[in-house]
């Protein structure tokens, strides 16, 4: 299973933000997108995912372009993890989790018994049960970002896009998401995670990609793609990268 | 890992959905029951055991039940039901628990439509066009205009005050039309018809309004799951697979059609779509697989209840719309302030 960007040009007619990008993310991998504010990575992603008309170039997956896909098939292969956010309306949990199942249903269709099954292993196996019954809005935002999460596991896709999952979240929360980003490796999901931090891509990435300006930078290995050099260039800092132990990496930014 | 918090509110049944609904069934015969034993003129028990084997033989009796009782309850359970329905529709659609009919400009664009298809002698069919045609408008200028606004800062509070705006252009425009009516028939027909009332109903009006309800009320019925999916905001919804574009016309299309539909028969009828949607999310929940349901049973109720104190009271019928007014906003504000959440 593959999800693979060629050539692609987001954007506005007119106002290209992202001009002639080209990645690709295989199943069972995590791959990286870093950039700095304005750098066009929610402009790429939200054309990944077919929510931006994209202005050239193609996303296909397994080789097949989903330009004239309808919404559902895209839905059933791509799952979004948007940002932790509060909905107008105090959802149960649970009910959040099973809204993914509408990417199986028609459109005046309602969730069975087995997809509330689904959504019920979802959440178990981000470790929510006991929050199964709790109102989405009135738990913690980590716990919310969980939540999506168990939401596009429901979802049944075979790629998950996240938008900056750790942003939100306290030491504590981060650690514990990056915990559930390998997990979901290891389960054979294809990731597509955008951060802002390059510590997070040593700890998950399988590939990184460097957005800057609209452009990739570099794309590859993460000990290859982001170094000293390259970060200090496209963020206009100073910082210094150490190996601590054989095989893991930080990031430490200098400040005078 | 925080216990849920149910401060303030009633308990939500969100594990026995199908027993609130039951109950809230069971509640809403006990209204309609009561209200068709209500009224001046008494109707005994045996009558309505010969209206049913046979009901040439009632007399005066039979022909008030079948004539007036009847069609003017009927009319107010659809109404009820329309406007709440509605109201629920619309808050999930625009993801904000303010809006309804009223504060969307929708029942101003329809009261301004029929309005001007009495003042021109219109049919009845003519008069539910107008008011659907008007109301629609309203509400696409609403939506039209809050788009336009979006970095205006808070969504919720920008769509509230447009369609308040657009209101407040339909409502001149319905004083205009009062204006140039003829002070001695026409005037105070539409004067009184804009207040809200099922006095005047009969079993004619009440055959033109089912069908527009129909074709609002069952899409709505069988959309209700895509109606919590829509709650999560267009980006999300077609993320999760729906196809929002279609979704959102037919929803608004449907709840306009409901809105004009009651408007055209009973006039402006108001808070109901804002205040039943709310009682009934404190009660079922927000999942409109239980709420739109739960919303048409109370607001079918409600508006019998209200239907039935504005025929008893006085002795001269007191306009609807000032009932659901002075019931409806004190209530509303009780609600907001048990809630604690703001916003229900």
């Amino acid at each position: 299973m593959k999800l693979e960007i060629a050539h692609a040009r987001c954007g506005y007619p007119g106002h290209p933000v992202v001009t002639d990008i080209s990645f690709s993310v295989a199943s069972g991998e995590a791959v990286y997108l870093l950039g700095p504010n304005g750098s066009g990575k929610t402009t790429l992603f939200k054309t990944v995912l077919g929510l931006l008309p994209r202005q050239g170039g193609s996303v296909l997956i397994d080789g097949k372009d989903t330009a004239s896909w309808p919404r559902q098939r895209v839905a059933r292969k791509l799952a979004y993890v948007p940002q932790a956010h509060t909905p107008p309306f105090p959802f149960t949990v649970r009910d959040v989790v099973l809204m993914a199942r509408t990417a199986h249903l028609g459109m005046f269709g309602m969730p069975s018994r087995r997809d509330a099954a689904i959504a019920e292993e979802a959440i178990d196996a981000l470790g929510l049960s006991a929050l199964a019954g709790a109102r989405y809005t009135e738990i913690s935002g980590g716990e919310r970002q969980l939540v999506l999460i168990a939401r596009a596991v429901a979802q049944e896709t075979e790629f998950l896009v996240l938008d900056e999952p750790t942003s939100n979240l306290d030491f504590g929360n981060q650690v514990k998401l990056l915990r559930i980003i390998r997990a979901l490796v290891q389960r054979g999901f294809g990731l597509l995670v955008t951060t802002h931090l390059p510590d997070h891509a040593f700890l998950c990435a399988s590939r990184v990609a460097l957005l800057h300006r609209g452009t990739l930078m570099a794309q590859g290995k993460p000990e290859e793609v982001l170094s000293e050099a390259r970060l200090q260039e496209t963020y206009g800092i100073q910082l210094k990268i150490a190996e601590v132990e054989p095989g893991l990496r930080v990031c430490v930014p200098v400040l005078n | 890992m925080r216990a849920p918090q149910n401060a303030g509110t009633l308990a939500p049944a969100k594990r026995h959905p199908a027993m609130a609904l039951a109950i809230l069934g069971m509640l809403f015969l006990v209204i309609v029951w009561w209200s068709l034993t209500l009224g001046r003129y008494d109707v005994p028990l045996a009558t309505w055991w010969k209206l049913v084997l046979a009901p040439d033989e009632t007399g005066i009796p039979g022909q008030i039940l079948l004539q007036v009782r009847l069609p003017r309850i009927a009319a107010g359970i659809l109404i009820g039901a329309g406007l709440s329905a509605a109201g629920a529709a619309y808050q999930g659609i625009f993801r904000n628990p303010m809006v309804s009919p009223d504060i969307l400009g929708a029942s101003a664009g329809a009261g301004f439509g029929a309005a001007g298809a009495i003042l021109f002698d219109f049919s009845v069919a003519g008069v539910q066009a107008a008011s659907f045609a008007f109301g629609l408008l309203a509400v696409l200028l609403t939506c039209a205009a809050a788009a336009r606004l979006k970095r205006a800062g808070d969504p919720i509070l920008t769509l509230v005050l447009v369609g308040i705006l657009v209101g407040a252009v339909f409502t001149a425009l319905v004083s205009l039309v009062k204006y140039a009516a003829d002070p001695y028939s026409k005037l105070p027909a539409i004067t009184l018809w804009l207040m809200g009332s099922l006095a005047a109903i009969n079993p004619k009006d009440l055959a033109f309004a089912v069908l527009p309800m129909s074709i609002g009320l069952v899409p709505l019925y069988f959309l209700r799951w895509n109606l919590n999916v829509m709650a999560f905001g267009e980006e999300e919804a077609r993320a999760l697979g729906a196809d929002t574009g279609k979704l959102r016309w037919i929803i608004i299309f449907c709840a306009t059609l409901l809105t004009a539909a009651s408007v055209a028969i009973a006039g402006m009828v108001g808070w109901v779509g804002l205040v039943i949607p709310h009682l009934a999310r404190m009660i079922v929940g927000p999942d409109y697989r239980t709420l739109l349901p739960a919303s048409v049973l109370l607001g079918a109720g409600y508006l019998l209840l209200t239907d039935d104190l504005a025929r008893s009271v006085m002795a001269n019928e007191i306009p609807l719309g000032i009932i659901t007014a002075l019931v409806g906003a004190p209530f509303f504000l009780t609600l907001m302030m048990r809630s604690q959440r703001g916003w229900v």
